[in-house]
This record gives C-alpha cells, structure tokens and sequence, in this order.
C-alpha cells in the first residue's frame, strides 16, 4: 500500500519521525510511482526556494532599502522622543521577605495591643437575667423582677415614646413643651 | 536562509544599521512572499525592525536575533493579513518609484523572471496564511518545524500538518500549470 499524499510530502522535506521515514524508505525503494513522486516534490521544494529568494519583477532593491532605511531610522528616532522614561525595577527577590512577614508581624502586635487594652469580654449569657422584666406602658418605662421593680414614670401629657431595645433595653423620649428641651431616659437590664 | 546576526544589537546607531542591513533582504521577502503586495510588504518590513529594534532588551539569546526576528516578521504578517482578509495583489505599474525595473536585465530574462514570480504567487496563494507562512518557514527559511510552531505558536504536529498541505497544494497547483 503507498503511503499517503502528504507522508510523502513530509517525507521529502525530512519531517518525519524515525520508524515512519524508514517504513517509507523502504516503500519507496521498491515502487516506483512514489519515486517519481517524491522526485516531484523535491523539484517543487527546489523551485519554490530559487524563486523565493529573488527580488519581484519591477523592484529596485537597492532604491527601496534605502528608503525603508530611512523610515527605519526616523520610526526609531520617534519612538525615542515619545518614550517615557523607565523607572528602575526594583528587585522582588530582595523585597519578598520583608513583605511576607510585616503584615504576619503587624498583626500580631495590634492583636496584643488590642488585648491589653480591652480584657476577653465575658459572654453574653452570663449577663443576662431572664427573670428581668422590662415594662413601657403609658405612664412610663420601669423594670420588673421577683415582684419588686421600679417605674421612670413620663410626664403627664402627649407626645411620650416609648420604644424597646432588644431584650435588654427599654427607652421613653419626650420633649418638655415648657423648656423645649428633650428628655431621653434608657432602662438596661444586666 | 542568512547567517544569525552578530551577537546583541547594541544600543548604538552603528550596531543598528549592521542588523538592520544584514536583515533587511530576508525579512522584506519574507513578508512580501506571505502578502503578496510590495509596497505593504515595505511598510511592514518597516514596522518589524522598529519593533525588534525597540524592544531589543527581550532578546535573550543574540545568536538567535534572526529567529526572533523572523517571528516578528510572521506575526506581524499574520496579523496584517488577519486585519485585512485575503491577500490583494498589487499591479506593479501602479506602484510607485522607488520601485523600478532594474537596469541589468534584457527584455527576455526579465520576461522569464516575471513569469516564474508570477507562477509562485499564484502558487502561495491557493494556500492558506498560515500553510503558506509555514512553507516559507520551512522550505525557503529553513528552520526546523520545531521553530516553526514555536514562531506560528502552534504544535509540532499541527504545523506538520500545514507544512505537508502546503507541499502537496503547491506542487498540484504547479503540475496543473505545467499541463
């Protein structure tokens, strides 16, 4: 069987691999279609090469490479005058270090502080009582617990707001129409 | 294919002009054989040496400068040809001086020479960009196909593949025109 068409087209140009060249080799060596082939295809290399290495009809080499020359020079010329010029590279290699570990360091140190400043705060459920009863009615805000407690009481007239925080906190706003002044009373149960 | 150029283009007007003279042939067929068309052909050959030429700190290896200058050259002829479709021939009357018929021929070489120059661009172009950018590479530059697909940044074997289409078109275009 002959090879294919374009193996041969490989073959000639010494594109083939080993155990494929020398299973071609062979081939060709008995048949002669594919000798005369591969003689084509030698020839059209041949050809293609001579051809390619001359100048087109109606060019005047050395007139053209004297402008292109010239345009060369003048391209170069005006990418130099438009640069902008080239900060020094620093070297990451030396900077690498140092940039890992601060931010590790400061960290560390801000935790610390942090810290010292402000001791672990204990958590919530240990502060908070639920047997305390926070009350907002009508005629003020108070706090409630084993059946003792106390009131804030509101003045009498509109304009009171009562209004809860959470679970933990109640608050009564009014404004005093006397004095204009406002009046904020917070209740917290802890 | 030309010598590699001498060691490093350094940054000095003298070692430019060397690199650009011992290149400049080369690089200009290159183009002119992938497009088909001088007077783009002369912009780009332009185009290509002011690129490598500006961006000489990339070179890392000098001894390689004329691959690497080749690779510039292909890409930025691929890209041209990506940019504007299929290549257009240029009439050679309409192209303008400095382009002319050089003195040293007679009337009949200049004839044949014509023929055979029209018979090859015909011939590169029933190829696509990149068969025909691969053929030049390998057959008429002469780098191995490993360079080639490093240059078309493909495979190995996809640049095999466009290498022995290129081949097996040419010489099918070659034998209709001989019949």
């Amino acid at each position: 069987m002959h090879p294919s068409e374009s193996k041969l087209a490989l073959y000639a140009g010494k594109d083939l691999g080993f155990w494929e060249r020398f299973r071609i080799s062979r081939h060709v060596y008995r048949c002669e279609r594919c000798q005369r082939h591969l003689e084509e295809l030698a020839g059209v290399r041949e050809w293609i090469g001579a051809q390619a290495e001359e100048m087109p009809v109606g060019v005047n080499w050395d007139n053209l490479a004297a402008e292109m020359r010239a345009n060369i020079r003048l391209g170069i010329a005006a990418g130099q005058c438009v640069a902008e010029p080239v900060a020094p590279k620093l070297s990451l290699a030396r900077w690498r270090t140092p940039a890992l570990v601060s931010p590790v360091l400061l960290v560390m140190v801000a935790g610390w502080i942090l810290l010292s400043l402000h001791p672990p705060i204990k958590p919530a459920s240990a502060v908070y009582r639920h047997d305390v009863v926070l009350q907002a009615g009508a005629g003020g805000i108070g706090l409630e617990k084993d059946g003792r407690g106390f009131s804030l009481l509101s003045p009498q007239g509109e304009g009171v707001i009562a209004s809860v925080r959470g679970e933990t906190a109640v608050r009564s706003r009014y404004v005093d129409p006397d004095t204009g002044q406002m009046m904020v009373t917070h209740v917290y149960a802890q | 294919m030309n010598e590699a150029v001498e060691p490093v283009l350094e940054d000095s007007v003298q070692s430019q002009n060397r690199f650009i003279n011992e290149n400049l042939k080369r690089v200009f067929l290159l183009i002119y054989r992938m497009l088909g068309n001088v007077a783009d052909a002369q912009d780009l050959t332009q185009e290509v040496f002011i690129k490598a030429l500006q961006r000489q700190d990339q070179l890392k290896d000098p001894e390689k400068a004329a691959h690497w200058l080749s690779r510039i050259a292909t890409n930025t002829a691929i890209d041209f040809l990506r940019r504007h479709g299929r290549v257009t021939l240029c009439e050679i009357e309409a192209v303008p001086e400095p382009i002319s018929t050089p003195p040293s021929e007679t009337p009949e070489q200049l004839l044949l020479r014509a023929e055979r120059q029209a018979m090859l661009e015909s011939g590169l172009q029933v190829l696509t960009s990149r068969e025909r950018a691969a053929l030049l590479l390998r057959d008429v530059e002469g780098l191995p196909a490993e360079e080639v697909a490093r240059q078309l940044n493909c495979s190995k074997a996809t640049v095999r593949s466009h290498i022995a289409n290129a081949r097996v078109k040419f010489r099918r275009y070659l034998m209709r025109r001989k019949a």
